[in-house]
């Protein structure tokens, strides 16, 4: 299945890629063979897996898969760009790994006991996609952001990853959930599918809208899920095409604008450098607390698969286009393009159809 | 160690639950922020119980019935908030901001 990551990989936002490389890290299949260190599957299971995590380091004990020390067999690069490395990822570039993606009729699961979990019979492989990327990062949004009920809570990017943030808060008891996007078609699957409220960019005032909606307070958590390519003025996009910014960050500068005192501000979006006029003083002055991260699946698919099989949580209007693997390049483009209302775009092996 | 998993997906049609919530602002162009009609609000910290029926704040009071004025309990224990409108010309956004700041 496409991710807005992969536009990132894609539009070289991310420059690690090489030719020949594999993309694809949202996948769900049956398991065709196991190797003699997986006790947890057997072939002809049905299984959706996450990122790629050991499950024995410090960080995987304390439930931070994504922080993984070691599943990122190439951590020179991230531990020269970011202080660290991360832990791996499939069809991520090199910088998480190098692992050849799910955009393939058959892809090696490493640590297939912590990445990869059973689909309930009552849950459709469709649905269950979902728990393998968006809907985890979404949850994540939501339960490391801190959403409690009583909340009002911002959502930016109607994407796949923003509704599943915004159902995600929703369940948790949010009084009052906001989604921001300004495609039209998307902000109609959040009022019908997710149930939450919307707000259309580029026809309102933002901040004065979440202000006002929110009794003056501001949204008590902020869950940005736009991303590095955010809409921006023509002065972010300039400064990113001559490199004196790697990323956009618009709607991160937005949501730290828009956010209560002492509330706080959940970067999913994904970012790969630095970035320009970040709103520190509202930060430090508000007291707000910004986190982020690359999602930490493991700790939420389980749960996500039982909600799904309780129908709380739905996925398939996200599944705007299914087309076989040989068309990607065409669902790629749909996706990139937001064309004929796509929002995810699944991809289906030959040997499955 | 070579697991591997065949990346296939199979499609079955699920009727989605579906819910309703709705579009917040519909309108074209960005509204200007003080134009009539738009509400104001802070949130106080007094429970809901207490400022009901009661007198306004003096700030608020002294707009007299160029505003109307709405109080809501604010969720998650926050106390009141105090929603604010202009009805007309006789009072400016700014304010109807600086009352509620002060009945704050
Ligand atoms: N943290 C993680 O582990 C993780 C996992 C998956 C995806 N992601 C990232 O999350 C982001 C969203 O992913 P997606 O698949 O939903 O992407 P998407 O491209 O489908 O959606 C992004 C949405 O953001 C909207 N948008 C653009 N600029 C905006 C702005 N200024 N304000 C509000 N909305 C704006 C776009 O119209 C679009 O609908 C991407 O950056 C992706 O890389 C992170
Ligand atoms: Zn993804
Ligand atoms: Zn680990």
């Amino acid at each position: 299945m496409t991710c807005g990551s992969d536009l990132h990989l894609l539009g070289g936002y991310i420059p690690f890629m090489e030719k020949g490389d594999v993309l694809g890290h949202e996948f769900a299949g049956e398991i065709v063979e196991v190797g003699p260190d997986v006790k947890a599957h057997r072939v002809g299971d049905r299984v959706v897996v996450s990122f790629i995590a050991c499950g024995k380091c410090h960080y995987c004990h304390r439930r931070e898969f994504s922080l993984c020390d070691n599943t990122n067999t190439n951590p020179a690069i991230t531990e020269s760009l970011w202080g660290h490395a991360v832990g791996g990822c499939f069809g991520y570039s090199h910088a998480l790994g190098g692992n050849a993606g799910s955009h393939a009729e058959y892809v090696r699961v490493p640590f297939a006991d912590i990445g990869a979990f059973t689909i309930p019979d009552a849950v459709s492989e469709e649905r269950a996609l979902f728990a393998s990327d968006s809907a985890s990062t979404g949850w994540m949004g939501a339960d490391l952001g801190g959403v409690r009920p009583g909340h009002v809570v911002a959502v930016w990017g109607a994407g796949a990853v923003g509704q599943m943030a915004a159902r995600a808060a929703i369940l948790l008891g949010a009084e009052r959930v906001v989604v921001i996007d300004r495609l039209d078609y998307r902000l109609r699957q959040v009022e019908k599918f997710v149930g939450a409220e919307t707000l259309d960019f580029e026809r309102t005032n933002i901040h004065e809208e979440l202000r006002e909606l929110s009794g003056g307070r501001g949204p008590d958590v902020c869950i940005e899920a736009v991303g590095m390519e955010a809409q921006s003025s023509p002065y972010d996009k300039v400064k990113q095409q001559l490199r004196l910014q790697t990323d956009r960050p618009t709607a991160v500068r937005e949501a730290v604008h828009a956010c209560a005192k002492g509330g706080s501000v959940f970067v999913l979006g994904v970012f790969a450098g630095f970035v320009d006029k970040f709103p520190l003083g509202a930060m430090m002055n508000k007291g707000l607390t910004v986190r982020g991260a690359q999602m930490h699946g493991q700790r939420y698919i389980p749960m996500l698969l039982d909600r799904m099989a309780r129908d709380e949580l739905t996925t398939e209007h996200l599944a705007t286009h299914t087309m076989p693997l040989t068309e990607a390049a065409e669902g790629y483009r749909l996706f990139k393009e937001k064309e004929d209302d796509c929002v995810r775009a699944v991809f289906l092996p030959s040997s499955s159809s | 160690m070579r697991p591997s998993t065949r990346a296939a997906v199979l499609l079955t049609a699920t009727a989605a639950t579906a819910v309703a919530a709705r579009r917040l602002v519909a309108a074209r162009k960005e509204p200007p922020a003080d134009r009539i009609g738009r509400t104001h609000a802070v949130t106080v910290e007094r429970p809901y119980d207490e400022l009901d029926g009661q007198e306004l704040p003096d700030p608020l009071r002294e707009l007299g019935d160029a505003v109307t004025v709405e109080l809501r309990e604010a969720p998650g224990d926050r106390g009141t908030e105090i929603h604010v409108r202009r009805v007309d010309d006789r009072v400016r956004a700014g304010d109807v901001r600086r009352a509620l700041r002060e009945a704050r």
